[in-house]
């Protein structure tokens, strides 16, 4: 659809111009999801890969701790940072009920995420040692991220969401069928599936976009 | 069969609502937003959204953010049943006999 004054007058092209309209105010009003799931599937791979070879091989673990998990931080800070300055820029210059949901759900995960990392330093100040502790680690970040996930797809009818949220609990539990530090590269695999949903998601979405229900509520 | 609404049918009017229309009800995008989004000059911008103010499409609102008054628009109730409308209108145009079948 073009800007000038003089109007369209086949229905067909005008019905067809709304929606190619539509389609790409959303997509400019929407984090970049390419760019959200290749930074999250990065951080996960080279934090879960760093932090693993903190332990292994057993005898000589090729990395010392404070580098391996000095790793592992930096990528999530990193992916928490880079996130956050772009969703804030899609958000800027809304007001309204759309951005009160939005920002409590975020917050959720934030208190989600402190929640599980107090009770890891309950749990290792009980007793539990490092293999308890990041077998508690990666399952609990699973849970938290997995079930919020898939209730922010069902918030915002979005199947994409729920393939994540999805595809993260199914990491979850994959990485408790392994002994720590082996659970570590179930994090790694999760965060190859995170950069492969990126990429489906910009290169065949058919396949991961669209409404979770049917003419359900599109809140997004 | 509908008559196509004047207000929304001229083209810089049309790309305006379509914007607002994926806006869920309650927000509010603000015109600087607005106008980088359709890639129209302010005043252009601010001529269209007078018209469709004035057939009470659209609500526009004037606050303080800190020191600096930012104006905010949105779609109103009676905007979005008139662009509904429109829609339907094209459709009707496109498939008479289908759209004298429904209800």
């Amino acid at each position: 659809m073009n800007n000038e004054s003089t109007p369209e007058t086949d229905p067909a092209r005008i019905l067809d111009g709304i929606e190619a309209n539509a389609r790409q105010t959303r997509q400019a009003m929407s984090p970049n999801q390419l760019l959200l799931f290749s930074l999250w599937g990065g951080a996960w791979v080279i934090a879960f890969i760093a932090v693993f070879f903190t332990f292994a091989p057993v005898a000589s673990p090729l990395l010392p701790k404070f580098l391996g998990v000095g790793i592992g931080v930096l990528a999530f800070a990193l992916a928490i940072v880079i996130s956050a300055l772009h969703s804030a820029k899609r958000g800027s210059g809304m007001k309204g009920p759309s951005m009160v949901e939005g920002a409590i759900y975020g917050n959720t995960f934030t208190l989600g995420i402190i929640f599980a990392g107090l009770l890891g330093w309950r749990l290792h100040a009980a007793g539990l040692d490092s293999m308890g502790l990041l077998t508690f680690a990666l399952g609990s970040l699973c849970l938290v991220v997995g079930v919020l996930v898939i209730a922010g797809s069902l918030i915002f009818n979005d199947r994409t969401q729920l393939i994540f949220g999805a595809w993260i609990l199914v990491i979850g539990m994959l990485s408790l069928t392994v002994p720590a530090p082996y659970n570590l590269l179930a994090g790694a695999v999760g965060g190859v599936g995170l950069i492969v949903l990126g990429l489906l998601h910009n290169l065949k979405p058919a396949l991961v976009t669209g409404e979770v229900v049917e003419g359900g509520h599109a809140r997004a | 069969m509908h008559e196509l609404d004047p207000v929304i049918h001229a083209q810089a009017r049309l790309r305006t609502v379509t914007v607002l229309d994926t806006l869920r009800v309650g927000d509010r995008i603000s015109f600087p937003k607005l106008q980088g989004m359709l890639t129209m000059t302010s005043g252009n911008l601010a001529t269209h959204l007078r018209k469709l103010e004035d057939s009470q499409y659209v609500a526009v609102e004037k606050i303080l953010e800190g020191r600096n008054p930012v104006t905010y628009v949105c779609l109103t109730r009676t905007g979005r049943t008139a662009f509904e409308n429109y829609k339907s209108a094209l459709r009707e145009l496109l498939d008479p006999a289908r759209s004298k079948a429904k209800p």
